[in-house]
Order: structure tokens, then C-alpha cells, then sequence
């Protein structure tokens, strides 16, 4: 008798074969144990950094919003104190050196840029100088020219910088 | 006694044969299904356990670095204000200068 026949004649012991089958279903109960946990921590690490991010947006925005209200009230302060500033002499005297100092930098100067408000005194002192009304000074100051080139003295322009720096300065708190 | 073809007497005796080993098998079927799904959901408890283990543990995480960030924030909008409320004035009259300045 070969050893085939012998196992063909021998048949595997029923609780041997139950106890294969039950290892082979353990493995795979352990493979979809294994997946399920895999699942599970990925969906609660996604779900806390979902909640984290959330949170930190929601307070960057609270941050943000109290920076914005106080530079808002130092801004507001300034563009009073720049109103008041131009019913003084001490204006009139800002523009004059505006002027100036624009017309040393460009060589000169061909027209002059202000507001509605500035148009007129601008014309009797700057006689020999075209001067404009341009709709984007509402503040005060004045844009000078000279053959295309420009120098920008409103208040607008001034006030934005000033703004872009003071938010800097704020961040650095 | 009625005599039987060889050929067909082993043929049904194979057929009992078959339908002993499928009835065996059906019995030891069922019952080993049983204690598979028992098996299943035993290791279903325990990795559900695990998972709500490790859930606790990471809100537990989670609410300790939130409590920290709003501690964080808080302390900055608290020197903001600080901050704003000793200088303000000193800030606006700077701003000021800095734009009635030609430069």
C-alpha cells in the first residue's frame, strides 16, 4: 500500500478538521478586527482634527475681530484729528510743502491733484500751477504731477499705509 | 428476494452513502456556524472596545489642547486690550504725525 493510499484510506480526525476550519475563521475574524480598529482610529483622528481646526478658525476669527474694533477706533481717532488738522493754517502750510517737496523730487511740477474742498485755496496760492479736483482725495492732501510722473500725498493713500503698519505692529502683541 | 443488477445495487448504496455524509455535514454545519458567529461577535466587542478606548482617550486630548488654545487666546486678547487702553492715544497722535509729515 503507498502512502497516497494510505491517506485516502485514513481520513482526517473530524475535530482535527473542525479545529483547521476554526483557526482559518479566527485569522480572518482577526484580519476584520484588525481593519475595523484601522477604520475606527482613522474616522475619530479625522473627526478630532475636523473639531481642532474648527476650533482654532473660529478662534483666529474671535482674534481678528477684536484687533479689527481697536485699530477701526485708532483709525477713526486719526481721520478726526486729520479733520480738525485741516481747518488750521497748519494745513494750508502741509500742502505748501508737499508741493515743494514734490516739485524738487520730479523737477518740477505740471498739475496738482486735490479735493473738492482744497480746489479753490489750492488755485489762488499755486496760480502758475494747473490744479484738478480728483474724486479720490475725499480726506485731504494732494497728488502732485510733472510730466507723468506722480507723487502721492493724500491722506487716503497715507491713512492706508499707516493702517497697514499699525495691524503690524498689533500682530506683534 | 428480487435480485439486483450489481452495477445497480452499488449505485444506491453510494447514493446512501452521499446522503449520510451530506446529513453529517449539514449537522456539523450548522453548529460550526454557530460558534463562527459567536467567534464574530466576540472579536466585533473587543475591537469595538478598543475603539472606544482609544475615542475617550484622544476627546480627553482633544479637550486638553482646546482648553490650552482658549487660554492662549484669551491671554492675547487680554494683552491687546492692555495694550490698547495704555496707548491709544499715544498711537493715534503718532499715526497722525507720521501723515501730516511730506515725506
Amino acid at each position: 500500500m503507498t502512502q497516497n493510499d494510505e491517506k485516502t484510506n485514513n481520513p482526517v480526525n473530524p475535530e482535527t478538521q473542525k479545529n483547521n476550519i476554526k483557526d482559518s475563521v479566527e485569522d480572518k475574524l482577526l484580519t476584520e478586527a484588525y481593519d475595523m480598529i484601522q477604520q475606527g482610529v482613522f474616522d475619530i483622528q479625522s473627526e478630532m482634527a475636523r473639531e481642532l481646526s474648527m476650533h482654532k478658525i473660529e478662534g483666529k476669527k474671535e482674534v481678528y475681530a477684536e484687533k479689527e474694533h481697536y485699530i477701526d477706533a485708532v483709525m477713526a481717532a486719526v481721520k478726526k484729528q486729520l479733520l480738525n488738522f485741516k481747518k488750521t493754517d497748519a494745513y494750508i502750510e502741509y500742502l505748501k510743502k508737499c508741493v515743494e517737496k514734490a516739485s524738487e523730487k520730479l523737477g518740477g511740477l505740471t498739475r496738482i491733484y486735490v479735493s473738492r474742498t482744497d480746489r479753490d485755496v489750492m488755485r489762488v496760492i499755486f496760480s502758475d500751477i494747473e490744479v484738478k479736483q480728483d474724486l479720490r482725495i475725499m480726506l485731504g492732501g494732494l497728488i502732485a504731477e510733472n510730466d507723468g510722473l506722480t507723487m502721492d500725498f493724500s491722506f487716503e493713500r497715507k491713512l492706508r499705509a499707516e493702517r497697514e503698519k499699525f495691524e503690524n505692529k498689533i500682530n506683534e502683541i | 428476494m428480487e435480485n439486483k443488477d450489481p452495477y445497480a445495487a452499488s449505485f444506491d448504496q453510494a447514493k446512501e452513502m452521499v446522503n449520510q455524509a451530506q446529513s453529517t455535514q449539514g449537522r456539523y454545519g450548522v453548529a460550526a456556524t454557530a460558534e463562527i458567529e459567536q467567534l464574530r461577535r466576540e472579536y466585533i466587542e473587543r475591537a469595538q472596545r478598543r475603539i472606544d478606548l482609544y475615542r475617550e482617550n484622544e476627546q480627553e486630548h482633544l479637550e486638553t489642547v482646546i482648553r490650552e488654545m482658549d487660554e492662549q487666546r484669551a491671554d492675547k486678547l487680554r494683552r491687546i486690550k492692555f495694550a490698547y487702553d495704555n496707548n491709544s492715544m499715544a498711537w493715534v497722535d503718532e499715526i497722525f504725525k507720521n501723515i501730516i509729515t511730506p515725506d
